[in-house]
């Protein structure tokens, strides 16, 4: 298709003396442009039979799938019963209103992020909506025409085109020509009448969005769609209240809470609404599969403390002990500048590191049975675990005593806590002490690039609290119990359990994939050596063969005591499967950032991290923002291989178990449909989030030289 | 180390008896007590399940995630079926509730990993008993619940009737999935019969069904219970007409007893599956059903079964852990044999009269040791 305008006709040009705008258009030259091209007689020939052979097969395979999806016996009953199943599978009837809440916190926050970061969303010209509508009615009336069975169809006879007409022409069937004829008759009258000023005028895509709502809202009450009736039989109902209500409130709901963010837009600071909602988005996920969709039974005693659980074990004790002994080092890390305090921080830790290892070994060992019979399996502490723990202790007193440093007291202690974050994998403890002490160690190795002022050090201590209050939240949470009585090992399954694979991985991956990226492009060999081996690893082995790795060898691997859900595994194994690509874009982001930008950060005074954290890494992303969004397509689908492992995602679902029920209705045989309709599912949705990426780009100016 | 390594060779062998259905390669066995993946409850090591499954609350039960008449999802997240039933009477008998199952769907890849992690505490799910399996892969089967063997399902109208034997199908196109014991015992079957076949290999057995349909294969082969549901679905949406299609009788292709399975070494565990089972099967024999449970429980008509619904004061179901009443449970709340039977398989035209599914004093193979 051409971007000219097409309606209006008015023959060829004649006068050459004009302006070339607007070019010559009209059912003549739109042949010539579109079906014949070419510069000869001949090439024009040739190109316009090659346009009506492959015109042909296209109206062919149009002819095949239409007729395909309307023919009688499909039993697409199969789909419409199954619905709840493919999406949530096996939650609860009467706690469906939590995945209801879930999509409602979804539709507010968009609208909210609309209204504060799209600002409306851009407009979009009546031409091209016009043009849309005429395509779409055309589309439309082909279908009506060409539904049906023909007996005769196959590929080798190849009766190209044949329009007949099997089945009657039913009432929907002529309602559904009649509505591609006025959706025809309508964008081709409005271009016609308006001619070159249709590309003048635009309605905001909101708008557009709203009228789609409301559309859909009228279609899912007045469609009838089939459903099974008895074992074997179909026919067709309205839908159920109970998708209809819910959904109809949920658009009401978007559209409310667009024009309530509108108003709060103009009463309130912009900056700070967009302040809220980034830590709304961050949160409302976590919360809606921890909370919402969990149900989950909080044992008091064990948040608060009191009862079995003693205090320093309780959510509560860890969440005090360690925002307060942990905040008071960061404090220090994040301005190191004080000698004497970093010798108290660091002899403090050394001491504890090395004292507490001995305690833990001698509590739990007798050290003549070691000298003669080694270290037997039940020890709490590996051998080589205390001896490197208490080694790490030594090295920070001396450091602590040795260096007249502050600012390189503070290295050590982020090398050692580094070297200590490791080991707690080998050593047997609470597993939320594990998370707390491995991201410890991660914001101490952090704190001194990110402090400096006094306002900078409050900001990365306030960030050192919420991470450890979201860790221990997110294990009270990931502890309890769940209150969901169902007849399966989890909550989470179909449609639910894909946009959790996706959402998390996507998340966990990214951190991950920067991290490795730089760890490629940087100066040391070691960190390049590591990243390189591990991207290369990862890429070249297909993503099935780890996603087996992950459920049925990871078990094997890991330490003993540690066990992860298979749905956790599997939630890892797509992070760091992701982290690979996502590193490699990542990582050509960093290498179109020209030598200067470094140089001229640190000229401003920026230290390495800083330049790489505020001035590179943005640019870079950037750059790269097209890859990653395409790599995020493809991570989307990805979660389908799941299906492969046994998982009940929703391919799995339609492939594996709606083809195999018999009673109380029968769908053997429905395995085809399901997966038509799966396709045309992950379609919809891949098909949108790129357009709308892609909206997204062309406003930020990407694309654009 | 070593202990790892060796439960990782172990895992890898039971992926390969999985995928293959015969591994005869394999040398290691499968030391249970050294699975590393034991949970944080229960006894951890090996044994223990019952125990593990009574502070759990609910009995986790791997089941295939379709199997005609056998394990159907449902959209409940619950699955229906023979296999499924007798899930839900190990919840019955454990717990005094049916409902206290949750359901597993397990391919067939990972169906024996699955067991070995602990993700599941006893396989339903359409297994054969094979020596292999019994021996290699750190496994232990209870009493064979339903007598399978592969058979061949052609039309009626190329002359194949209910009588047709493999000597009648040479020079025939036989269909079936790939890389299983139903392409070898299929090729086998037919040497011995001295019939030459013509074999299409296809990836998955709907394939195999689609040729079928389509005239592309005269036959089909499978385990017998997958072509009765597949014939009883063809008729009951109008496809064929009944009799079209004939499946020939259980010539000795092959034998397939599917029963539960659980981990080795368990014997506390395996007396509980093995005593739910022949509950089941004592009550068939003696007309006990889900219907008239309750005027047994009431007076009992044989001290047998006093004895097994816990009427008695010599009642065993104590002294396995378990409740008196609780094989009362099982019977009023699934059913015996035949209850599970009809209710899930006749519908689907599996007649048990005549079959080894049929109770020993009529000719069949369901047989149980006395309750006393």
């Amino acid at each position: 298709m051409t971007d000219q305008p097409q309606g209006i006709v008015h023959g060829v040009v004649e006068d050459l003396e004009l302006p070339p705008e607007p070019p010559p258009h009209g059912p003549k030259i739109w042949i010539q442009e579109n079906l014949l091209g070419g510069d000869t007689p001949t090439a024009r020939v040739l190109n316009g039979l090659l346009s009506v052979i492959f015109g042909l097969i296209a109206l062919n395979i149009l002819q095949y799938v239409t007729s395909y999806i309307f023919e009688p016996s499909r039993r697409w009953s199969a789909v419409t019963f199954n619905m709840k199943l493919m999406m949530v599978q096996a939650f609860p009837q009467a706690d469906l209103f939590r995945i209801w809440v879930s999509v409602g916190i979804f539709f507010v926050l968009v609208s909210f992020s609309l209204v504060v970061w799209g600002g409306g969303g851009g407009r979009l010209s009546m031409f091209s909506l016009a043009k849309g509508i005429r395509n779409i009615g055309v589309l439309f009336m082909i279908v009506a025409i060409m539904h049906g069975a023909p007996e005769t169809w196959n590929l080798v006879s190849l009766p190209l085109f044949t329009i007949d007409s099997p089945t009657a022409w039913s009432l929907a069937r002529v309602v559904f020509f009649l509505l591609g004829l006025a959706l025809f008759a309508a964008g081709f009258l409005y271009l016609r009448a308006s001619g070159d000023a249709a590309k003048e005028q635009s309605v905001p895509v909101l708008s557009l969005l709203v009228a789609g709502m409301v559309i859909i809202t009228t279609a899912i009450w007045l469609i009838k769609l089939p459903v099974p009736e008895g074992q074997f039989g179909e026919t067709t109902a309205s839908i159920a209240r109970t998708t209809t209500g819910p959904w109809t409130i949920l658009f009401a709901v978007a559209i409310g809470s667009y024009f309530l963010a509108r108003v709060l837009v103009r009463v309130f600071d912009p900056a700070l609404i967009k302040r809220i909602l980034l830590f709304l988005w961050v949160f409302s996920y976590p919360i809606i599969i921890m909370v919402i969709q969990r149900k989950p039974v909080l044992l008091w005693g064990d948040i608060l403390g009191g009862g079995p659980t003693v205090w320093w074990e309780s959510g509560l004790g860890l969440f005090v002990l360690f925002s307060l002994i942990g905040g008071a080092v960061i404090w220090w890390l994040a301005l190191s500048t004080d000698v004497t305090v970093g010798r108290v921080i660091a002899i403090a830790m050394g001491a504890v590191l090395a004292i507490g290892t001995w305690l833990v070994v001698n509590a739990s060992n007798d050290w003549e049975d070691i000298i003669r019979d080694g270290v037997p399996e039940s020890a709490a502490l590996p051998l080589w675990v205390a001896i490197v723990a208490a080694l790490a202790g030594i090295a920070l007193i001396a450091a602590g005593l040795l260096i007249p440093d502050g600012i390189e007291i503070a290295r050590v202690i982020g090398l050692i806590m580094g070297v200590v974050a490791l080991l707690v994998w080998f050593v047997p403890m609470l597993f939320v002490v594990r998370f707390l002490l491995i991201t410890f160690a991660l914001t101490a190795i952090a704190a001194p690039s990110f402090g400096g002022s006094t306002q900078a050090r409050v900001r990365v201590v306030a960030v050192w609290i919420a991470l450890v209050f979201l860790v221990v939240v997110t294990f009270v949470l990931g502890e309890a119990e769940t209150a969901l009585e169902f007849q399966s090992t989890t909550f989470l399954g179909g449609f639910n359990f894909s946009i959790l694979l996706a959402i998390t991985g996507l998340v966990l991956s990214f951190p991950l994939g920067v991290v490795l990226a730089l760890a490629r492009t940087s100066t040391m060999p070691i960190f390049r050596l590591l990243a390189t081996g591990y991207i290369e690893l990862i890429r070249s082995v297909p993503m099935i063969t780890w996603l087996f790795f992950g459920a049925v060898m990871l078990p094997v691997f890991l330490p003993d005591g540690i066990t992860f859900d298979e749905i956790v595994r599997v939630i890892g194994i797509v992070a760091i499967f992701n982290a690979a690509y996502v590193a490699e874009n990542v990582r050509g982001g960093l290498q179109s950032i020209g030598k200067g930008q470094y140089e001229a950060a640190s000229a401003m005074g920026l230290s390495t991290v800083q330049s790489t954290a505020l001035i590179v890494l943005p640019q870079a992303i950037r750059a790269v923002l097209p890859a990653l969004v395409g790599s995020i397509i493809v991570s989307f689908k990805d979660t389908s291989l799941v299906a492969i492992i046994g998982l009940a995602d929703v391919l799995f679902i339609a492939k594996s178990f709606v083809p195999g029920q018999t009673s109380p209705h029968n769908f053997l045989g429905t395995q085809p449909q399901m997966l038509f309709f799966i396709a045309l599912f992950y379609w919809v949705f891949t098909f949108s989030f790129s357009r709308m990426a892609l909206r997204y780009e062309k406003s930020i100016g990407l694309g654009e030289h | 180390m070593i202990k790892r390594l060796a439960v990782l060779v172990a895992v890898l062998a039971m992926i390969a008896a999985a995928c293959s259905g015969s591994s005869e390669d394999t040398t290691t066995t499968a030391p249970a007590d050294s699975t590393t993946a034991a949970p944080d409850t229960g006894g951890g090591q090996t044994g223990g399940t019952l125990a593990e499954v009574i502070a759990r609350g609910s009995l986790r039960c791997g089941v295939s995630t379709n199997a005609i008449g056998f394990a159907e999802p449902q959209d409940d997240g619950s699955f229906n079926g023979f296999d499924a039933d007798y899930c839900r009477a190990v919840a019955a008998a454990v717990f005094g509730d049916a409902t206290k199952v949750e359901f597993v769907g397990t391919t067939a890849a990972e169906r024996f990993t699955a067991l070995a992690n602990r993700e599941v505490d006893v396989l339903f799910r359409n297994t054969t008993w094979t020596q292999s399996r019994d021996t290699e892969i750190g496994g232990d089967f209870g009493p064979t619940t339903f007598y399978d063997g592969q058979q061949v399902m052609g039309k009626a109208s190329f002359g194949f009737d209910d009588a047709s034997t493999l000597e009648d199908v040479d020079g025939a196109k036989l269909c079936t999935n790939a890389g299983t014991t139903t392409e070898k015992n299929i090729t086998e079957g037919a040497a011995v019969a001295g019939a030459t076949i013509e074999l299409v290999t296809v990836e998955e057995f709907p394939q195999a069904m689609e040729q079928f349909r389509s005239g592309a294969c005269d036959l089909v082969t499978t385990d017998g219970s997958g072509l009765f549901g597949e014939r009883f679905a063809a008729v009951g949406s109008g496809e064929i007409e009944d009799g079209d299609w004939v499946i020939f009788p259980a010539a000795p292709i092959s034998k397939e007893p599917l029963g539960p399975m659980y981990r080795q070494n368990d014997s506390e565990w395996a007396d509980v599956i093995n005593w739910v089972v022949y509950a089941t099967f004592i009550a068939d024999e003696q007309d006990v059903s889900k219907a008239n449970v309750a005027d047994a429980v009431a007076s009992p008509p044989t001290p047998e079964l006093g004895r097994l619904l816990g009427v008695g004061d010599d009642e065993l179901q104590t002294k396995m852990g378990l409740s008196a009443d609780a094989f009362a449970n099982v019977i009023s709340q699934v059913g015996n044999y035949n209850d599970i039977y009809v209710s899930n398989l006749e519908q689907l035209g599996f007649v048990r009269a005549g079959t080894p599914n049929d109770q020993w004093f009529r000719g069949g193979l369901i047989y149980s040791p006395p309750a006393r």
